[in-house]
């Protein structure tokens, strides 16, 4: 065990018997989470491998109230993933379902996720997904913001997202003489 | 720590700034009008921390490990002063009726709690300000202009790059905007921010119609709708647009990012003549993936011309083409559009699942912009042309298979045939030879599905 510890770095630690991994939020908090739930992220999963990160991993593009959201869907995404390749599957019918359900359980789970967030908590978390390289974080809080656009009109967007419209009338006139096929319903 | 701080205070919760400003400055963003997403996020949040509601979210908020005053600020009794400026602007706050009840001084009293407890407000009243200060050392539309185009950003893992400059630029900038505290509170009212480089992630999840809609809103979406190719790789036109789009319009919008059209799908686009469609080939020479699902003025002999001159010019060459129900071809045509085909080697000829009828193939897109789930999977499915010799007839058409138990789904079931051949019902793809029931709406619809639409069930 020891030695297996030595060989792989301080960087992973075992805690009850599961790895953990230390990363640095970018304001220097530090966090904690399962090297199981790590793997979730490209990002993690190579600099782990590399191996010889001393004193944890530093993130300085992610902020702690992210980082935090961030570990919170790994570690449930890698609980379901264990708890799905553990399952006695006896029956191929019943644990087919099971499958359709758990997945299903976990979809909702992400859906609650992101739909607890502020807008720039979604956003951040939008960033660090791409940055730590995690998918499915990527997509599920990209159709969130994609569901906040979907069939709004500009101006509706604009009062959404606080966004200023920096065009000018002309500006703004011509795009609209211009898509005018598009929104004349 | 200061500086580590203040980054992090750069990413929480904008929409509360809004409401911190006070002076009423973003009473704006607090009316009924205004963008209700913002503020009913920010006041469920209150709501929760208020009521000490057990959410596992809210558990252990890494927020409450932060310093209560960091600048010295007694934000306690300001904070608490510029939301009472805020109360007395905003009537739609006591509609959410958990701070209408109990009177102002016990709102307060609960306020000043939550103040003290978590302090995720505390550094708010920046946001609103430095972006307000941005304008000045960054220049007029700096942060648009800069934004977006550093924000071309596939591969997705160089993109990492961007925000951080962001930040960085942002941080620096931080005490600037510290210093200007008392400037910021007397600012005029601010009409809004520019877009958050996340939301052009975001952008590739939208629909056309919504796409356009996005570059309309401002200039740094304008830029990174143009800018990212990504985007114009793959143009589909629902059947919403479809109605609407003409030869001109088809043509610009291919135009957007020039070189990048690889995959065009067009939904019942009965504005598009052969000449239009002719123009847009020969403008996007790098085309590999055509879908015509429904046209009124495409013909036949047009679109074997356009394939023809458009192979002989291009690199690649159409190697999927999907032409749905255009026309029924005869063996010479059909082999005449296999042969214009640049297939490659080990690519299947033609669907190799079950082909199967669904409602949502005839029915208008209704949902402002997104695909029919029928269409691009067929169309981003490798195999070359989806009209076939049907078993039952000499025509070569959309071949059906079908889903009913006892008709053995696979392609070479017994129930196979082109929709004259066999009939299916319009939503389930089921054969109804012989159960066929006729509606006023003279739509095809098995007895189970009839009753569904006639007393809608509960899986419905």
């Amino acid at each position: 065990m020891a030695a297996e510890k030595g060989e792989k770095g301080a960087a992973a630690k075992e805690v009850a018997g599961e790895r953990m991994v230390t990363l640095e939020s970018s304001d220097g908090e530090e966090f904690h989470m399962s090297e199981a739930a790590a793997q979730l992220s490209t990002l993690l999963r190579h600099v782990i491998e590399g191996g010889g990160i001393d004193n944890g991993i530093p993130l300085p593009k992610v902020a702690a109230r992210t980082l935090e959201k961030v570990i919170m869907y790994c570690e449930k995404h890698a609980k379901a993933a264990a708890k799905s390749d553990s399952d006695p599957s006896a029956a191929a019918g019943s644990s087919s379902d099971n499958t359709a359900a758990a997945s299903e359980d976990l979809e909702k789970w992400d859906r609650k996720l992101v739909n607890g967030l502020s807008q720039d908590a979604l956003f951040d978390l939008i960033v660090a997904a791409d940055y730590l390289v995690i998918d499915g974080l990527l997509d599920a809080t990209c159709r969130k913001v994609a569901d906040m656009m979907k069939g709004k009109t500009p101006d509706e967007i604009r009062k959404i997202f606080n966004i200023l419209n920096d065009f000018t009338k002309e500006e703004e006139e011509e795009m609209r003489r211009e898509y005018a096929w598009a929104f004349d319903d | 720590m200061a500086l580590n701080c203040s980054s992090r205070s750069l990413l929480l919760s904008d929409d509360c700034a809004g409401m911190m400003l006070g002076c009423g400055c973003r009473s704006e963003e607090a009316s009924p009008l205004s963008s209700c997403g913002v503020n009913s996020l920010w006041w469920d949040d209150l709501e929760l921390e208020l009521e000490l509601e057990e959410d596992e979210e809210q558990e252990s908020d890494p927020v409450d490990l932060l310093p209560t005053d960091p600048f010295g600020m007694n934000l306690e009794t300001t904070f608490t002063a510029a939301i009472a400026s805020c109360i007395g602007d905003l009537t739609v706050m006591s509609g959410t009726g958990c701070f209408g009840s109990g009177g102002d001084d016990a709102f307060f009293a609960d306020l000043s709690y939550y103040l003290n407890q978590a302090f995720v407000l505390a550094p708010e009243p920046w946001i609103g300000g430095y972006l307000g200060v941005f304008d000045t050392p960054f220049g007029s539309g700096g942060l648009s202009g800069g934004g977006a185009d550093r924000f071309s950003w596939l591969p997705p893992s160089a993109s990492c790059l961007q925000p951080s400059e962001f930040m960085e630029g942002l941080s620096s900038s931080h005490n600037a905007a510290l210093a200007c505290r008392d400037t910021v509170d007397a600012t005029p009212a601010r009409e809004g921010g520019d877009a958050h480089d996340g939301m052009m992630f975001a952008l590739s999840y939208l629909g056309m119609r919504d796409i356009l809609s996005v570059e309309m809103v401002c200039k740094s979406l304008r830029s990174a709708v143009r800018n990212e190719p990504f985007l114009w790789k793959c143009i589909h036109i629902d059947s919403h647009l479809g109605e609407k789009i003409s030869d001109a319009d088809l043509l610009r919008l291919t135009q957007k990012s020039p070189g990048a059209l690889q995959c065009l799908s067009l939904v019942r686009c009965n504005k598009i003549t052969d000449q239009g469609l002719k123009a847009v080939l020969q403008s996007n020479m790098q085309l590999t993936k055509l879908g015509i699902f429904g046209s009124l003025l495409l013909t036949h002999q047009g679109l074997v011309d356009n394939l023809r001159s458009f192979n002989m010019e291009a690199n690649i060459g159409i190697k999927k083409l999907r032409v749905a129900d255009l026309f029924t071809a005869s063996k010479a045509q059909y082999e005449e559009l296999l042969s214009l085909l640049k297939i490659d080697k080990g690519q299947a000829l033609h669907k190799q699942e079950p082909r199967i009828l669904h409602a949502d193939c005839f029915l208008p897109d209704l949902r402002g912009g997104y695909a029919p789930d029928c269409f691009l999977p067929d169309l981003h499915d490798e195999y070359a042309l989806d009209i076939e010799r049907c078993p039952l007839c000499p025509n070569y058409k959309l071949v059906y298979d079908c889903p009913s138990e006892g008709c053995n789904v696979s392609r070479s079931g017994i129930c196979r045939g082109c929709l004259v051949c066999i009939q299916r019902c319009l939503q389930c793809g089921r054969c109804i030879d012989n159960e066929y029931e006729e509606t006023f709406s003279l739509d095809s619809l098995c007895p189970s599905c009839q009753k569904d639409r006639d007393s809608p069930s509960a899986e419905k």
